[in-house]
């Protein structure tokens, strides 16, 4: 075992997003425009000084951290035509628990990153008097009696202490209790904070980064996550009570913001409502490896996987650490889900006691999810799975649960750009099962079943023995 | 990079590699570690589980492994780890247990421990920041993958360990369906030192002073000490807990708690062969579940009804009940009980005879149980299939019938079923004429009977060996046989299993196809 291995193995780490050092631009080969482009585009031609509410939204593990990252990076650059802005970049999963939620949480997590960015990155010290009133109100609930007794909370340095309220459910009660009646004084004056904090970042030569920026830009990360929230039935419901039923609280916030949002939403019977009621709606696809319809490889789909892992190879090359055929099946079998190929190339590290890796590797890094996939997905999944792959246009039907499901799990994957040369169907999705998932026995079974159903009435009559009494 | 795979192995197939592969591998992802990384290591067998951790240990001496080994539930496995990680912080952490937070495999990915790994993946390399291996079964496994996809997809490996043949495992993937938390294919030191611990806290409860005495606690462990006795076949130690849970449940006045005490003190009854009392807690527990409007404890009541006709041979009756008990989970669209129900039908339509309606039940059970991803129910059905084909003399379809349930028992690690299973397919044997195999299989059925101390399953054996001796014309041996069935049943208060045994030492040489033949699973 080598040194090699051992890069290798924690370069790939399927748990955290792509660096600055291993950020790969794969916009190409997804079909789509990079989001920072995208983004750009929308704040350069936004009308009347309107804000944007972007949403954002994509498989699981497909790459939406490392987006969100490398749009933050995009924005505090200016090139002209576009001014630079300042990001502040907000993991919800910091501060909120997924299966307890409530509106006052969020906005809690807004101000207090805010203000902790601005006070590292600009050292500027965000004193809006309503929230630090209101944190004063709440902060018994979360700090010892020591912390109370040494005055005044700042709100650029309440970050830690704020984020206790993640693992306290009762302080958490007790903080929504004083707060959940001001809700709509609180998304009044959550604004005179932004205006506050655009101030600081127009001026923001005093700062270390000494470069003046047009304006903020909240990101929210890990929006999306959100299951439950106020009471309600976790899962869609959830989701549609935050997303669409409260869509005024967060489109009532005066500033540019990204949403992170749940596929299974956009994808849902409501999911046009998203884009009307927000704004532009922006689906990180899969990187796609082979063509719609025909299944043939995406050269340039390939070769944009194959950038993105020699970034975080170091000084080693493909050919170094693969043999040919083993990054092949590797590429081939990821689907173009850029966690999972991550997540398959550590696990081939670990079959092989050298460099390259041989196929036989890469085969018993992949059946791990096939022995996975061959007993997890429910009974019931595998016809609407082989019917998915038999249909011609590789759609899915609208809102139907079982497809969100699978989508959620991985077994059917998005992609976009398949249409050729038409500028419509270029931006429509369409949906692949699982390349691990199309090899299964079970997968091939059904396939088999629908095709002999299409064949049946064919076959009755090629077989007088079997005709019915008349 | 064609549409088929290269040639070599079939990467596809859901085979297992062996587990020197495996093992290779697991101990090479923890050498290539640092920091944080989520390694699921999946094991249906705790005394396989022992055994890897032992030689992962004696491979990688330099490692300093912190085991944790949970043995109650745990809400959020996050927390738990925290109050329990050690510092200096260890090379990895091996965690094992989590059976516990996740008893059946029926939507235990829509549990609030699965959500609560799902919520908290953020946290993890926080908290712990070397490599976390869990070792867990395939049922949960998969409840991860359906339940907590994020989770799920920062892992770094899933290692896969088949059981092994000739393993003494017991294993707690397998649970008694009438109870939520006695693993009857535990080993019996699991179950004794599960009692000892219950009892031990249950003492320390009652020794509370009476204002902070806590009853609703006391009665759940009171189940769960009954739960316990019952599955080691201790009915009167059994019987005495789940009375003590009903007394607390009627004086606390939660009458759907009553409900369900009543029921096990019924079952335990109906094993003693008590049957007039049964009935009587029986109704009394159907009676509340109508004054609760609660279809789901109602089908429960009339199910355990039905399953008492069965055993007393009124069949017509036991089939009533169980149509009303299968149109109360089809209103109440409970697909799982359904399921039971069906299956339960379907052996009573065996029982009579009416063959074809049995199959048909039986098969609309295996339909459910696959599309729930119930493997229990699954293995169980097959076997009851196994049953009606044996009975039409179809022997080469029983046979597959039964080594389907067989594989499956083995996968889940099912012991208990596993043990009855085999003992069905020596009785078919031995109908066949193939006696050494039927003895074979036997012997297979005591063994594992014995390892899980299955008192009554072990009383059936013996009696289907003595059958076999006698059969082979070896009467002393069948006499002796007979005579431990007789001493076991005894110990066990089975009363109306004694009945029958003792009457089948009297009537040895007499051929009697049917009576005190096992049956698998009462359900």
């Amino acid at each position: 075992m080598t040194d090699a291995l051992k890069q290798i193995y924690n370069a790939c780490d399927p748990y955290l997003p792509a660096t600055a050092e291993y950020y790969y631009n794969c916009a190409e080969a997804r079909g789509s425009s990079a989001l920072a482009q995208e983004f750009k585009n929308h704040l350069r031609l936004a009308k009347d000084y309107k804000f944007i509410y972007f949403l954002f939204s994509g498989h699981i593990g497909c790459g939406k951290s490392s987006e969100l990252e490398h749009l933050a990076r995009a924005l505090t650059q200016a090139s002209a035509p576009d001014a630079c802005y300042f990001p502040i970049l907000i993991n919800v999963s910091e501060y909120l628990d997924d299966y307890d939620t409530a509106p006052t949480d969020i906005l809690l997590a807004i101000v207090t990153e805010l203000a902790d960015t601005l006070r590292r990155r600009l050292g500027f010290e965000l004193k809006d008097n309503y929230f630090v009133s209101r944190f004063n109100e709440i902060k018994q609930f979360f700090l010892s009696d020591v912390e109370i007794n040494e005055g005044e909370l700042q709100l650029g340095f309440a970050k830690a202490k704020v984020q206790r309220l993640k693992k306290d459910p009762t302080a958490r009660q007790q903080v929504r209790a004083v707060l959940e009646p001001k809700m709509s004084t609180m998304l009044e004056e959550i604004n005179t904070i932004f205006d506050e904090a655009r101030l600081a970042v127009k001026k923001g030569a005093a700062g270390p980064e000494k470069q003046s920026c047009a304006d903020i830009v909240l990101i929210l990360d890990n929006l999306e996550k959100i299951r439950k929230i106020g009471g309600l039935d976790e899962g869609l419901t959830s989701q549609r009570e935050l997303f669409l039923e409260r869509y005024t609280q967060l489109t009532g916030m005066k500033a540019h913001f990204i949403y992170t949002v749940p596929l299974r939403l956009v994808r849902s019977a409501d999911g046009p409502q998203l884009e009307q009621r927000y704004g532009p709606l922006f689906v990180l696809p899969m990187i796609k490896v082979v063509e719609h319809g025909t299944r043939q490889p995406y050269q340039s789909g390939v070769a944009s996987l194959r950038a993105l892992l020699q970034k975080r190879l170091g000084k080693l090359t493909l050919d170094q650490v693969f043999i040919h055929e083993a990054l092949d099946f590797l590429l081939t079998y990821s689907g173009g889900h850029v966690r999972n190929l991550m997540s398959f190339v550590q696990n081939a590290c670990t079959y092989t006691e050298s460099l390259p890796i041989p196929l036989s590797a890469a085969q018993k890094a992949i059946q791990q999810t096939v022995r996975t996939y061959s007993t997890a997905i429910p009974e019931h999944h595998w016809e609407k799975l082989a019917r998915l792959d038999l249909s011609p246009d590789q759609k899915i039907p609208n809102g139907d649960n079982d497809y969100l499901v699978m989508l959620e799990n991985l077994s059917v994957l998005e992609y976009i750009n398949g249409g050729g040369d038409d500028p419509f169907a270029l931006a429509e999705p369409w949906y692949a099962v699982n390349p691990i998932v199309r090899q299964l026995q079970k997968f091939k079974a059904a396939v088999q079943q629908l095709r002999d159903e299409a064949q049946q009435p064919k076959a009755a009559t090629n077989a007088p023995s079997v005709e019915p009494a008349t | 990079m064609s549409d088929n795979p290269p040639a070599m192995l079939d990467p596809f197939a859901p085979t297992a590699l062996d587990e020197a592969t495996e093992l290779r591998a697991l101990s090479q992802a923890l050498q290539l570690a640092q920091g944080f990384k989520l390694i699921f290591a999946r094991c249906n067998q705790p005394d396989q589980r022992q055994k890897l951790i032992a030689a992962l240990r004696a491979e990688l001496p330099g490692l300093k492994v912190q085991e944790i080994h949970f043995n109650e539930p745990v809400p959020h496995l996050l927390d738990a780890l925290r109050e329990r990680i050690k510092s200096p912080t260890p090379d990895a952490l091996f965690v094992s247990g989590l059976e516990y937070s996740l008893p059946t495999a029926a939507e235990a990915h829509a549990t609030p421990f699965v959500a609560n790994l799902n919520a908290s993946r953020n946290s993890f390399p926080q908290v712990i920041p070397c490599p976390l291996v869990l070792w867990l079964p395939e049922y949960i496994l998969n409840a991860i993958m359906l339940g907590a996809p994020d989770f799920f997809s920062i892992r770094s490996g899933s290692y896969f360990f088949a059981a092994t043949a000739g393993d003494t495992a017991d294993v707690a993937s397998s649970l008694v369906r009438e109870h939520e938390w006695v693993a009857a294919s535990l080993s019996l030191a699991e179950k004794e030192s599960r009692i000892a611990a219950i009892q031990s806290l249950l003492s320390d409860y009652e020794a509370l002073v009476s204002d902070q005495r806590d009853p609703p606690t006391e009665m759940r462990l009171h189940v769960r000490l009954g739960d316990l006795f019952h599955a080691i076949g201790s009915y009167s130690s059994a019987r005495q807990h789940y009375e003590q849970a009903l007394t607390i449940a009627r004086d606390l006045k939660i009458r759907d708690w009553e409900c369900v005490a009543a029921a096990y003190v019924g079952n335990i009854a109906r094993h003693q062969g008590l049957w007039a009392e049964a009935e009587k807690f029986y109704k009394t527990s159907l009676m509340i579940s109508r004054d609760l409007d609660d279809k789901s404890r109602e089908g429960m009541a009339l199910g355990s009804l039905a399953n008492l006709y069965r055993a007393q041979g009124r069949l017509d009756e036991a089939e009533k009940y169980y149509q009303q008990v299968l149109t109360t989970f089809r209103e109440d669209d409970d697909e799982f009980n359904e399921s039971v129900a069906l299956s339960n039908l379907g052996n009573t339509y065996t029982a009579l005879g009416r063959y074809d309606e049995a199959e048909n039940h039986l098969q609309q059970s295996l339909t459910i149980d696959r599309k729930l991803g119930n493997r229990d129910g699954e293995g169980t059905t097959l076997n009851n299939l196994g049953r009606i084909y044996r009975r039409r003399k179809r022997w080469s379809e029983a046979e597959t019938y039964y080594q389907s349930s067989l594989t499956i028992c083995r996968e889940i690690g099912a012991k208990f079923n596993e043990g009855a299973t085999l003992n069905n397919l020596g009785l078919m044997y031995v109908e066949q004429g193939r006696l050494e195999e039927a003895n074979q299989v036997y012997q297979q059925s005591l063994a594992i009977h014995r390892e899980i101390r299955d008192c009554v399953g072990e009383a059936t054996t013996l009696i289907s060996l003595a059958r076999l001796y006698s059969a082979q014309g070896d009467l002393a041996k069948a006499v002796t046989a007979i005579r431990q069935a007789v001493e076991i049943l005894k110990e066990t208060e089975d009363g109306q299993k004694l009945i029958t045994t003792q009457k089948l030492l009297e009537d040895l040489e007499r051929e009697d196809k049917e009576q005190g033949k096992p049956e698998t699973t009462e359900q």
